[in-house]
């Protein structure tokens, strides 16, 4: 099957099929089309040696991705590509594959100009709005609330992949979903404004973030399982050029508070 | 003086930023040792960093290069 996330298709083949429930998780994100990055898989009895935090080691073009779930070795084509083979075993669970994915779309995607962002991120009239925030901030249920909005369109409400494309950055869905299930969602948008998610117990409200703030929240949204240095500055650029072209703000919203007036505020609609 | 070499940084808006990725812990330097960052980032060792900082922070040369005796 070829799995396309955020326009980086990447083949996976096995000799015994795929579990039945990966079809159905990715099925919005399978493509027709042929990629340059190609993945054997075998399925493989757990645990496997690697500990449950996943690692990545690389030298030169060579990588080898490994946790309790999976062990992947990859030799990519070249800097800056998304593109090579690469061999392993996973421990034939959805959740497995999927640990797989993240960490590799995760690692490779710096090099060409993309990351994946612990964040939400809605569609409305073009345009994506995006919520960095690790887990507790009230991601999935701030997507729960506004996907009830008229004119909404749910891209994310756990990873969301942000791109450059030409002098633009767009946000796309990806697969790798948090509680909020939509798999039939596979959307893109060129991003308009950014928020972190904070909760509060009184009102809403919307506030400018200070630079280095921005750039520390927004870093520790950052998925990056590898300790490497290169990769990190990368995703690292990608981050920064989103926070000046668009000055993240802080968006701290009240639970009771109604989808449409939360839409305004956030829109910027109705402030 | 130079980096070591597993911290990721970046200069953006004259502001320096440092992460270790190891420890998952992110610097956002002030004004001052931001400005450290970069000269040492261009090869200056401690004397000539203290000699930058006394002209463009208006302290002296001895007042500078403090915070490399103490560390």
């Amino acid at each position: 099957m070829c799995l396309d996330v955020g326009g980086f298709p990447v083949s996976l083949s096995s000799a015994a099929p795929f579990p039945p429930e990966t079809r159905k998780r990715y099925g919005a994100f399978l493509t027709r089309g042929r990629a340059k990055l190609r993945l054997r898989l075998r399925s493989a009895a757990p645990p496997l040696p690697g500990g449950w935090r996943p690692r990545i080691r690389g030298r030169g073009g060579r990588l080898c991705c490994e946790s309790s779930q999976f062990h992947l070795d990859l030799e990519l084509a070249g800097s800056g590509a998304f593109a090579g083979r690469g061999r392993g075993d996973y421990a034939g669970s959805p959740q497995a594959l999927d640990s797989l994915l993240r960490v590799l779309y995760s690692r490779l995607l710096p090099a060409s100009g993309g990351v994946l962002l612990h964040a939400a991120a809605f569609r409305r009239q073009g345009a994506a709005y995006l919520f960095a925030g690790p887990s507790g901030a009230g991601k999935t249920t701030l997507m729960r609330k506004l996907s009830r909005a008229p004119g909404v369109r749910f891209l994310s409400d756990e990873l969301v992949l942000l791109r450059r494309e030409g002098s633009a950055l767009t946000a796309h869905s990806t697969p790798f979903w948090g509680e909020f299930r939509q798999p039939e969602n596979n959307g893109r948008a060129p991003l308009r404004r950014i928020f972190t998610l904070a909760r509060s117990r009184t009102r809403t409200r919307i506030r400018p973030l200070a630079f280095s703030r921005a750039q520390s929240r927004l870093l520790r949204c950052l998925v990056g399982f590898s300790d490497e240095r290169e990769p990190l500055e990368k995703g690292w650029d990608v981050i920064a050029g989103a926070a000046l072209s668009h000055p993240p703000e802080e968006l701290r919203w009240r639970k009771g508070e109604s989808a449409e007036s939360l839409l305004g505020k956030i829109t910027g609609e109705n402030p | 003086m130079r980096y070591c070499g597993r911290l990721a940084h970046r200069v953006i808006k004259g502001s320096a930023f440092v992460v270790d990725p190891r420890a998952k812990v992110i610097h956002s330097l002030n004004p001052a040792a931001s400005r450290i960052w970069e000269l040492a980032g261009q090869g200056l060792g401690p004397e000539e960093i203290a000699r930058v900082l006394s002209s463009e922070f208006a302290v002296s040369a001895p007042d500078a290069s403090m915070p490399w005796k103490r560390y």
